[in-house]
C-alpha cells in the first residue's frame, strides 16, 4: 500500500518544483514544505506548549502527533485556565505517553519553561495578548485564527512579530490544502483567465450552542463565547476568516472596500453574534467579493468559488470547470493543419450515440487525492520553520490580511457603511 | 514563409446536450464569431430547457413524468418539435419514434426483450390542436429526443451563422453530426471522412451530415437504437452516414435506416431530400 504522506509529501514536492515563479511568490511556503532535509537533520527538540486545550487546541494535539516521520519535538507543557480541558487533554495525551505539565495561567508557563513554540488555541479575544507575551518572550507563535478581536490588536500583534523577530503564523490551514495549494497555482498563471467575481458562503444548520459541564449556567460566555460580541464575531471570526484568505490568497491583493449587512434571524436565544450575515468585498481593479454566511439552513454548505472568463475552481468540492472545453481531438487537428498549411482528410466522423449519457458537465478535479491533511501540513510547516528560525513573511500577512478585513467586514455591518481600511493598519 | 499558414483561424467550444460542440471558423471578424458563440450557447441552452430527457429542469423532463389521465400543456417551441417528429415517424414508416424512450432506457440498464416493444407514436401519444396540449395513451410512455436533438440545434445554428454571415464554418456536434459552410482555408471544401471508414471521404461545403451506428467497429459501447416496431436491439454491425441541406433530416434518416430491416430502406428514403446516404458496415 502507498504510504499516504508519502504521497502527500511528494505532491507538495513536485508542486514546488513545478510552479512559475508567480505561482511560488504567492505561495512561499511550499518551497518550504518540499524541504525534506530541515526536518531531517539531527537538530535539537522543539520544545512546545499548547496554549488552550478546548476542542480545537485537542484537534490540533492530535494533528501534532500525525506529522510523519520524526518531527523531534516535545510537548513540554499545557495551559488553559479551565481545569476540565487540562483533565480531557492530558487523558488524549496517554496514548502518546505524553504527560506534558500543566498550566493555567499563560505568564506563569513562560516564566516556568524554556520553549521554541507555543500554539495558541484560546477563545479569540485572549490571543493577542498571549500571543504578543508569548514574542517577547522569544518564542514563535502558531495562533489560531481569527487573529484578535479588533483592529487594534491584529496590528499589534503584527508590530510584535516584526519587533521581536519572531514567527508568527496563523493557523489558516487551506494555505497546506494539496486542492487550494494546486488551485492557487492555476489561478496565478492565468489558466481562469481574468477573475470578475469570487462567491463564498459557509450555510449551517445548527445553533452553534454547546452544552454545559454539569448544566453550570456560571460557565455560559466560558463555553460558548463564540456567541458574545465581546469575544468573538461569530460566524466572522470563525467562518468568514477562511473565506477572505482565500480571496486575498487567489487575488494576491487586499480589498479596498466591504459593505454588509446581518442580523439574527433564527437563534433568539439570547446570543449577541449575527446568525446570518451578507457582504461585499470590492477591489481596486473591479473583482468582487460575495459572501454570505448562516446558521439555519445547511442545503448549500461551504464553497469558495473562483470565477474567470475562461473557468471556475470550486475548491471545497475539488472541482475545476472550463468556460470553454479544449477541443476535441479530431478538431484540434483540423486546427493544427489548417495552421500548418494542410489540407487533409478529417477521419472524425462517428457513433451518434456514444455522448449520450444522462452525465452533465461535472468540471474535472483540481487533484486527485482525497488525502488532504492540511491541519497536519500547516503544523508540520510551522514546525519546519521554528527549526529553521523563519518563515516566510508572506504566510504571516496572509492572516493579517484575513483577520483585518474580517473585523472591518463586522463594523460595516455594525454601521451599515461601506468601510475602507484605515491608512494605519495597511502594511 | 507560407502564405497559407497566416490564416486566422477561431474556435470555441461548448459543453452542452451531454456532448461537446465544437465550432470552427475562418475569414471573418472576430467580434462577429464572439457574438454568434454567445447566440449558440444561448440556443442550446433553450434547447436543452425544451426537449432534454435528462435535465430535470427541462419541460420535456416535466412532461415524462405526467400519467395518463392528466392534459398537459405545452410551449410553442415543444409543440412545434413533437409535431415534427410525429411526422417524422410517419414518413419513416414507424423506424424513427420519440415514444420509445422508455425501452430505450430499460435496455440501457441490461433489459432486452422483445417486451420492449414500442407502441407507436400515434397510439401512445395524443397531440390536441385546439389547445395545444398533449396526452399520453400508454402507461409508461417516455419521450426522447435523443435521435433529432442535435440535427434540431444544428438547424437553429444554420440560421445564426447565416444572420452573422459566417462564410466559412465547421461544426462538430460529437462527431455524429456535422454542419459546414464555405470551404476549409486551404481548399474548396471540408474534407471529412468517417474514424471507422476512412475511405469513404465527403466533399463538404453548405451541408450537415450525421452518423448513426448499430455498433462500432471496435465494438466499444453499446447500441441505444432499437426497431420500435419488433423493440429489438439493433445489434447489426452497421454505420449510416447521411448528408444533407438539413440537419433534422439527416439525424432522422440515420437513425431510422439503422432500424429499419433493409426492404424497407428505399421507401423510406424516398421520403427524404438528401445529397448523399451510405450503409457501410
Amino acid at each position: 500500500m502507498i504510504d499516504k504522506n508519502q504521497n502527500r509529501r511528494d505532491f507538495i514536492k513536485n508542486l514546488a518544483l513545478t510552479g512559475s515563479v508567480a505561482a511560488l511568490a504567492a505561495s512561499p511556503w511550499l518551497s518550504v514544505l518540499a524541504d525534506n532535509s530541515i526536518t531531517k537533520g539531527p537538530n535539537e527538540q522543539i520544545q512546545i506548549a499548547v496554549i488552550g486545550t478546548g476542542d480545537r487546541g485537542k484537534q490540533l494535539i492530535r494533528h501534532l502527533f500525525e506529522i510523519p516521520g520524526k518531527p523531534n519535538f516535545k510537548l513540554l507543557a499545557i495551559c488553559d485556565n479551565f481545569q476540565l480541558h487540562l483533565d480531557n487533554t492530558l487523558e488524549l495525551l496517554k496514548e502518546h505517553n505524553c504527560s506534558p505539565k500543566t498550566y493555567t495561567n499563560h505568564l506563569q508557563l513562560l516564566e516556568n519553561e524554556k520553549l521554541d513554540a507555543v500554539i495558541i488555541a484560546t477563545p479569540l479575544h485572549q490571543h493577542a495578548q498571549i500571543a504578543i507575551n508569548c514574542m517577547q518572550s522569544g518564542i514563535h507563535v502558531f495562533c489560531e485564527k481569527a487573529m484578535a478581536r479588533n483592529l487594534e490588536d491584529i496590528k499589534r500583534m503584527y508590530d510584535t512579530h516584526i519587533q521581536q523577530n519572531r514567527i508568527l503564523q496563523i493557523g489558516h490551514q487551506r494555505l497546506f490544502n494539496p486542492v487550494y495549494l494546486e488551485g492557487m497555482q492555476r489561478i496565478h498563471n492565468g489558466d481562469l483567465g481574468t477573475i470578475g467575481q469570487i462567491r463564498a458562503y459557509w450555510h449551517r444548520n445548527n445553533n452553534w450552542r454547546r452544552s454545559l459541564p454539569n448544566n453550570d449556567k456560571s460557565l455560559e460566555r466560558k463555553i460558548n463565547w463564540r456567541l458574545y460580541k465581546e469575544y468573538s464575531a461569530g460566524l466572522l471570526t470563525e467562518l468568514l476568516s477562511h473565506q477572505i484568505q482565500v480571496a486575498i490568497w487567489a487575488l494576491q491583493k487586499t480589498p479596498i472596500s466591504v459593505m454588509g449587512t446581518g442580523s439574527i434571524r433564527f437563534w433568539k436565544d439570547g446570543r449577541e453574534v449575527n446568525d446570518n450575515i451578507a457582504l461585499i468585498y470590492s477591489f481596486e481593479d473591479g473583482t468582487q467579493f460575495v459572501y454570505d454566511s448562516m446558521t439555519s439552513n445547511k442545503k448549500y454548505g461551504l464553497e469558495e468559488q473562483i470565477m474567470g472568463h475562461k473557468g471556475t475552481i470550486e475548491f471545497e468540492v475539488n472541482r475545476q470547470y472550463s468556460e470553454t472545453p479544449p477541443a476535441a481531438p479530431g478538431i484540434q487537428q483540423l486546427i493544427n493543419n489548417v495552421e500548418h498549411g494542410l489540407f487533409d482528410n478529417l477521419p472524425i466522423g462517428g457513433s451518434s450515440w456514444v455522448p449520450e449519457t444522462a452525465s452533465k458537465y461535472k468540471g474535472e478535479p483540481i487533484v486527485k487525492t482525497n488525502d488532504l491533511g492540511d491541519t497536519t501540513l500547516e503544523l508540520e510547516a510551522f514546525l519546519k520553520f521554528v527549526r529553521a528560525g523563519s518563515a516566510p513573511e508572506k504566510i504571516t500577512k496572509e492572516g493579517y490580511n484575513a483577520s483585518i478585513w474580517t473585523i472591518l467586514g463586522e463594523q460595516a455591518i455594525n454601521t451599515g457603511e461601506q468601510l475602507h481600511m484605515p491608512s494605519e493598519f495597511i502594511l | 514563409m507560407n502564405d497559407k499558414t497566416k490564416v486566422e483561424l477561431f474556435h470555441h467550444a461548448f459543453h452542452a446536450m451531454n456532448s461537446q460542440l465544437d465550432i470552427v471558423a475562418w475569414n471573418c471578424l472576430k467580434s462577429d464569431f464572439d457574438l454568434v458563440c454567445q447566440d449558440i450557447d444561448l440556443v442550446l441552452k433553450h434547447i436543452e430547457h425544451t426537449i432534454s430527457r435528462f435535465n430535470l429542469d427541462s419541460e420535456l423532463f416535466f412532461v415524462n413524468q405526467k400519467s395518463t389521465c392528466e392534459i398537459i400543456p405545452l410551449s410553442a417551441d415543444l409543440w412545434k418539435y413533437l409535431k415534427q417528429a410525429k411526422e417524422y415517424q410517419r414518413i419513416t414508416l414507424g423506424y424513427f419514434d420519440i415514444s420509445c424512450g422508455n425501452q430505450i432506457e430499460e435496455i440501457k440498464k441490461g433489459k432486452e426483450s422483445n417486451k420492449n416493444i414500442c407502441f407507436g407514436f400515434n397510439e401512445t401519444v395524443q397531440l390536441n390542436n385546439a389547445d395545444r396540449s398533449l396526452q399520453f395513451l400508454k402507461k409508461n410512455t417516455t419521450l426522447d429526443f435523443g435521435g433529432m436533438g442535435k440535427g434540431i440545434a444544428l438547424a437553429k445554428i444554420n440560421d445564426l451563422l447565416q444572420e452573422y454571415e459566417l462564410k466559412n464554418v465547421f461544426i462538430s456536434f460529437g462527431n455524429s453530426s456535422i454542419l459546414t459552410k464555405g470551404t476549409h482555408p486551404h481548399g474548396s471544401y471540408w474534407p471529412f471522412s468517417l474514424a471507422d471508414f476512412p475511405k469513404f471521404k465527403l466533399k463538404l461545403n453548405d451541408d450537415s451530415v450525421s452518423i448513426s451506428q448499430s455498433i462500432t467497429k471496435n465494438k466499444q459501447g453499446k447500441t441505444h437504437i432499437i426497431n420500435p416496431k419488433t423493440g429489438e436491439v439493433c445489434f447489426r454491425n452497421k454505420t449510416v452516414a447521411v448528408r444533407s441541406k438539413n440537419p433534422v433530416d439527416a439525424e432522422v434518416l440515420s437513425t431510422a435506416l439503422i432500424a429499419a430491416p433493409k426492404d424497407k430502406h428505399a421507401a423510406i428514403k424516398k421520403q427524404f431530400n438528401f445529397i448523399e446516404c451510405k450503409i457501410l458496415s
